[in-house]
């Protein structure tokens, strides 16, 4: 049975009722970010939920514009630091702050590198830009491991701490990679959306490099500050 | 929304029942409250993580939208599940009248039960798919990959809620004792004290114990 979308738009056997939305449309350009919606993200933590995880085409057509880049920058790392308390405070309410060194911790740490390196081989990307890029990582991944706080609470509540071969801290700890993944994923996304910024694919290459120097560093991170348990 | 969700307990709550008659009428009894309530325990657990995750794919989906179409996804697997719930309770009772009293038909019954769990979630997953398409507009690709995250979440946490909710139907062996009503973190019968570590066992087949084991051998001659 073919979907809507599979339909021609005339002769469609489902008339006119077939919503028009459903149909396929050419892509457009995302158009940047509106100021004022950018503005209302700073008091709004709906609509920064929204800027971070929803738009990452026009955060990326931001970039290019250079648009509300250092708001941008500010609202996420606002929410990289803000949204990833809940998910430590399940970890161990002393270490709370886990998370968040854990994950915009290492991001500072790279960034300059990312900034550096990029600027070296002749790409002019700003700093807010390379900012806002690069805490699309921390912001993205603050916000998944938000909405998965309430289940590692739920598995540490019924999971026993001792002598078992499948510990809720190893299962923290997939989940805990996966809002990294996620933040990833959306950092390429918005990059994808934001490729004109850069004068040439160089930047891609260097983005791919840096990625194996912020894991590492990740992973070094999650070492000494004891996340696996 | 009220009667979906009525439907949604009152549909699991009598698959339960079917499913726990294969033991006895205490946990056929039982399934009737646990079921409901392994259900709403999912989806409380995972609500805010259903939504973020809708929020990267699907975002004209609003918080309320989210929690209507996961709960949509349990009504269909429940109203599925209930009207096998005639079948599985024939099953249920026909093998507890003929079984050996150690191991029984319990492995058979065990896997005829994830099948048709499988199934319902399937097609419940599929139907949840179109409705997202259809209503919302959502591509395909980004609908069936929200809707496969949503039932991943689910099956992670509803599987360790029900771990930590059974016996929902047990060894024939273990008939006429009264178990807690939740047995919690209490290490199965091949030692696995969380859902993660029954299904890793689950793979890794270690034996069980010598007395139930000899009783399977037994009933394999």
């Amino acid at each position: 049975m073919s979907t809507p979308a599979e339909q021609p738009l005339s002769n469609s056997p489902a008339g006119p009722d077939v919503p028009l939305a459903i149909a396929r449309a050419p892509r457009r350009p995302a158009l940047p970010l509106d100021p004022e919606f950018v503005d209302s993200a700073l008091t709004n933590p709906l609509r920064a939920i929204d800027l971070t995880l929803a738009e990452a085409d026009r955060v990326g057509a931001s970039v290019v514009a250079g648009v509300a880049l250092s708001r941008i920058a500010f609202i996420l790392l606002v929410t990289s630091l803000l949204f990833a308390i809940p998910y430590g405070c399940v970890l161990s309410l002393a270490g709370w702050w886990k998370v968040v060194a854990l994950t915009l911790g290492s991001t500072v740490i790279c960034l300059p590198s990312l900034f550096v390196f990029s600027s070296y081989l002749g790409q002019r990307m700003r700093l807010e830009q390379i900012l806002v890029l690069g805490f699309t990582i921390p912001a993205v991944a603050a916000l998944f491991s938000f909405g998965f706080a309430p289940i590692v609470a739920f598995l540490r509540a019924t999971m026993s701490e001792g002598d078992t071969q499948v510990p809720w801290r190893s299962i923290s700890n997939v989940l805990l990679a996966l809002s990294v993944l996620a933040g990833v994923v959306q950092l390429w996304r918005t990059w994808l959306a934001a490729r004109n910024a850069a004068p040439s694919n160089l930047f891609a290459m260097v983005l791919l490099v840096w990625h194996a120097v912020f894991l590492h560093v990740l992973w070094r991170m999650g070492t000494v500050l004891h996340l696996g348990g | 929304m009220i009667r979906g969700a009525l439907t949604t307990l009152t549909c699991s709550a009598l698959y339960g029942f079917a499913l726990g008659s294969a033991h006895s009428e205490l946990y056929a009894t039982r399934n009737l409250v646990k079921f409901p309530l392994l259900i709403v325990i999912t989806g409380v657990v995972c609500a805010l993580a259903y939504w973020i995750v809708a929020r990267a794919f699907a975002p004209m989906l609003s918080f309320l939208a989210v929690q209507r179409a996961t709960g949509r996804l349990f009504h269909d697997m429940s109203v599925l599940l209930a009207s096998l719930s005639p079948a599985v309770a024939f099953l249920a009772w026909t093998s507890r009248a003929t079984d050996d009293g150690m191991l029984g038909s319990y492995d058979s019954f065990l896997a005829f039960n994830v099948a048709i769990v499988a199934v319902a979630g399937s097609l419940a997953l599929l139907r949840q798919t179109r409705a997202l398409f259809t209503q919302y507009g959502l591509a395909p690709a980004p609908a069936k990959l929200l809707v496969g995250l949503w039932l991943v979440l689910s099956l992670g946490v509803g599987g360790q809620a029900a771990f930590v909710m059974r016996p929902f139907f047990g060894f024939p062996a273990t008939r006429g004792n009264t178990p807690p009503f939740f047995v919690g973190a209490e290490p199965d019968l091949r030692g696995a004290t969380n859902f993660y570590e029954a299904v890793w066992q689950t793979i890794r087949r270690p034996r069980l114990p010598s007395w139930l084991d000899a009783g399977a051998r037994e009933q394999k001659k």
